[in-house]
C-alpha cells in the first residue's frame, strides 16, 4: 500500500470523517452531509478490545473497536448497519462506552419493492441524524452531486479491475488503491485515480488460472503480495472488500434515494444477506462469466454466516466439477508459510 | 537418468535419488532437519549421492518439497509436500485413494480421485497437536522410548482417556496422571487414541475413501496405525520406509519434469 499512496496525496488529506464500516453504508449520504465517507479498517493489534468481546468474536469488529477506542482518527461520527450481529454487538459497544455520535441503519433482506421503500424510509432518518450534526444540510441537489460522483469512483474502481485482470497492475496495487479509495475525498480520488491510470504504461499477458476469491473482510497486505508472487488472477472478489463494494452505480434520476434504495438493496449480497440460492446462481454466473477455474473461499474467524454457507457451496461447485479451497484467517494476521502451502498445493491440484 | 527429491521437514529431511529407467529408489537418505533448512538440503543431497558413489552433477532434476521447499537455492523446482505425498503413496500402493500424512507438525488428509490425482486436501494449522512432535514430548514426559509405544500398545488392556488436546496441557495431564498412580501404559494407549481421535475428525470431514495410504514419520509408529484402523474401521497401508514418501513423490514428478 506505502508504494501507491504517493499518487492519492490530496484526496487522503482530510480530518472531517464519517466512519463506516459495512459496504451497505450508502457513501452518497454521508459526503452529502459535507462529510467524507471513511471506511473504519481497525488496529493492527487489539488487546484493549478484547476485554470487551468473548473471544469468538468477529475479530474485524474487535479491530475496529480499538481504533474507535482510540479515535486516532478523529471520527464525527459512525454509521453502523445491522448486516450481522456482530456489527449490533459493536453498536451498543460503542453507545454505551464512547462519546462519537452513532447511527443505526435498517438494511432489510429482501430484494423487493417494499424492501426499497422500507430502505428509504431508513434513509431518511440516516438524512436527518446526519443533518443534526450541523455541517452542510442535505438537499437533492446535493445527493444528486454525491451519487454522480461516487459512481465515478465506482466507473474508476471498474477500469482499474479490468487493468488488474489484464496483468497491467498486480493485486497488491489494484487492492491497496481499493482501499484507498474508501478512505478519501471522492472528489480528489477520482481526479487522482485517472492521473494515475493515465500514468501507467505496462502491456502484460494475463496470469491463469482465473481464481474466484470468495469470502467476508479481507484486508491483508501479506495475502496480496503472497497472491503477486504466484500465477494466478483473482478475476472476481466476491468480498466486502472489493466486488461487492464498488460494483453497480446508482440511477442518477429525480428520486435520487429511492435510487440509492436500489442500489444497495440490489448490489451482490454478502451471506448475511442473500438468499443462498439467489446467491450460488450468481456465483455460478460468476464462474462461466469470468472462466474460473478454481474457486478460493476465505473467512475471518468466527463469520457464522460466511462459515455456514461453505459446505452448502463446496458440493455445489463439485457437481460443476470445480475445485474449491477453505482457508480462515484472522485479521491482520494469518501465517503465510501455512497460508502459502495451501494456495500453491491447490494450484497444482488445478494443473494436473 | 538420474533425478532427486529433496522433503525437508520440521523435524527431519529426506533425500531420494531416483532411477527414471528402472523405476527405482537408487539411494536414500533421513537426517535432522537442525537449524537451518537450507544447509540440511546441500549436506541429505550429498550424503544421497555418496550413498552410491555419484557426484551430484549426475542428478539431472531435483525438486524440493516441504516447509523448507523455498529455500532449497539449487533446486530445479518445488512443489508442495500434498502433490508430492500423493505422488509417493501411489508409487507403493497404486490404487490409494486416500493419504494420510502425519509429519513433525504437520498432519494432513489428501484425496484423489479415480485417475489418482489430488482432488481435495485438509492439514492443520494453528495447532500442532496430534503430530510427530506431540509424540516425542509425551515420551520424553513418560520417560520411555517412542519405539516402545506400539509394543505397549499391543500388550495393554484398557486406557486411561486423555483429555487434553493441547501438547503442554497434556503433558501436565499425564505427569499428574502418574502422579496419582495410573498405570503408565494405559496413560501411552489413551494417548494413542487421543491422536487417532484427532486424525479421524479430519479424515472424516473430507469423506473417507479406501484404499488408504498413511505416510510420513508417525505412521512408523504400529499403535497409532493400530489405533486409526480401529477408529476408521479401514485397513491402512504402510509403505517400506513411510518418512522418505515425500521425497520419492519429489523425485518422481522430477523424473516426469525432465
Amino acid at each position: 500500500m506505502e508504494k501507491i499512496k504517493k499518487y492519492f496525496k490530496r484526496s487522503t488529506d482530510n480530518n472531517n470523517y464519517i466512519g463506516w464500516l459495512c459496504t451497505y453504508t450508502p457513501e452518497e449520504l454521508i459526503l452529502s452531509a459535507g462529510f467524507t465517507p471513511f471506511r473504519i479498517y481497525g488496529s493492527k493489534d487489539y488487546n484493549r478490545a478484547e476485554g470487551f468481546f468473548p473471544i469468538n468474536f468477529c475479530p474485524y469488529l474487535k479491530s475496529s473497536w480499538e481504533s474507535i477506542l482510540n479515535n486516532d482518527t478523529h471520527l464525527k461520527s459512525i454509521i453502523f448497519t445491522n448486516s450481522c450481529d456482530g456489527m449490533r454487538r459493536l453498536y451498543d459497544t460503542c453507545k454505551k462506552y464512547s462519546s462519537i455520535p452513532v447511527f443505526m441503519l435498517d438494511v432489510p433482506k429482501n430484494q423487493n419493492i417494499s424492501s426499497v421503500n422500507y430502505f428509504e424510509f431508513n434513509l431518511n432518518n440516516l438524512i436527518d441524524f446526519l443533518n443534526s450534526l450541523g455541517n452542510k444540510k442535505i438537499t437533492n441537489e446535493r445527493i444528486k452531486n454525491s451519487i454522480e460522483i461516487i459512481n465515478k469512483k465506482r466507473e474508476g474502481l471498474i477500469k482499474l479491475n479490468n487493468m488488474y485482470r489484464n496483468s497491467i497492475i498486480d493485486i497488491d496495487t489494484y487492492n491497496s488503491i481499493i482501499k484507498i479509495s474508501t478512505l478519501s475525498d471522492p472528489y480528489l480520488f477520482v481526479e487522482e485515480l485517472s492521473n494515475y491510470i493515465d500514468s501507467i504504461k505496462n502491456v502484460a499477458k494475463p496470469k491463469k488460472p482465473n481464481i474466484l476469491l470468495i469470502g467476508n473482510f479481507i484486508n491483508e497486505d501479506r495475502l496480496w503480495k503472497l497472491f503477486s508472487e504466484l500465477d494466478l488472477t483473482l478475476s472476481y472478489q466476491d468480498t466486502c472488500s472489493a466486488n461487492r463494494y464498488f460494483e453497480g452505480l446508482v440511477e442518477n434520476g429525480n428520486k435520487p434515494l429511492g435510487s440509492i434504495a436500489k442500489r444497495y438493496l440490489y448490489k451482490s449480497a454478502c451471506m448475511r444477506i442473500a438468499n443462498l440460492g439467489n446467491k450460488i446462481t450468481e456465483i455460478k454466473e460468476n464462474i462461466k462469466k469470468y472462466k474460473i477455474d478454481g474457486i478460493i473461499y476465505i473467512s475471518l474467524k468466527f463469520c457464522d454466516n460466511t462459515l455456514y454457507f461453505y459446505p452448502l457451496l463446496k458440493e455445489e461447485l463439485k457437481d460443476i466439477g470445480k475445485p474449491s479451497l477453505y482457508l480462515e484467517i484472522e485479521y491482520n494476521n494469518f501465517s503465510e508459510g501455512q497460508v502459502k502451502t495451501r494456495i500453491q498445493a491447490f494450484l497444482e491440484m488445478i494443473y494436473t | 537418468m538420474l533425478t532427486c527429491g529433496i522433503d525437508i521437514g520440521s523435524v527431519s529431511t529426506e533425500a531420494v535419488i531416483f532411477n527414471k529407467e528402472n523405476k527405482e529408489i537408487a539411494s536414500y537418505i533421513i537426517m535432522p532437519t537442525g537449524s537451518n533448512s537450507k544447509t540440511a538440503a546441500e549436506k541429505a543431497l550429498e550424503l544421497a549421492c555418496e550413498k552410491i558413489n555419484i557426484e551430484k552433477d549426475k542428478v539431472d532434476f531435483i525438486v524440493a518439497t516441504g516447509y523448507g521447499r523455498i529455500n532449497v537455492p539449487f533446486a530445479d523446482k518445488n512443489i508442495t509436500e500434498i502433490s508430492c505425498h500423493a505422488k509417493g503413496s501411489l508409487f507403493y500402493f497404486p490404487d490409494t485413494a486416500t493419504v494420510i500424512d502425519i509429519g513433525g507438525q504437520d498432519s494432513k488428509v489428501i484425496k484423489l480421485d479415480d485417475n489418482s490425482n489430488p482432488i481435495d486436501f485438509l492439514m492443520n494449522d494453528k495447532c500442532a497437536a496430534g503430530t510427530g512432535r506431540f509424540l516425542e514430548v509425551m515420551a520424553k514426559a513418560l520417560e520411555i522410548e517412542l519405539e516402545d509405544f506400539q509394543k505397549v500398545f499391543i500388550n495393554t488392556n484398557g486406557k486411561v482417556e486423555i483429555t487434553s488436546t493441547c501438547t503442554v496441557f497434556a503433558e501436565s495431564e499425564i505427569v499428574s496422571l502418574i502422579g496419582q498412580g495410573e498405570d503408565k501404559n494405559k496413560i501411552i494407549k489413551g494417548l494413542i487414541y487421543s491422536i487417532a481421535n484427532r486424525i479421524t475428525s479430519m479424515v472424516e470431514r473430507i469423506n473417507l475413501q479406501p484404499p488408504v495410504c498413511m505416510t510420513g514419520g508417525v505412521a512408523k509408529n504400529l499403535g497409532v496405525v493400530k489405533a486409526l484402523e480401529e477408529k476408521l474401521g479401514v485397513e491402512i497401508n504402510i509403505p517400506k520406509e513411510p518418512q522418505i514418501i515425500g521425497a520419492i513423490g519429489a523425485a518422481i514428478i522430477a523424473s516426469n519434469l525432465k
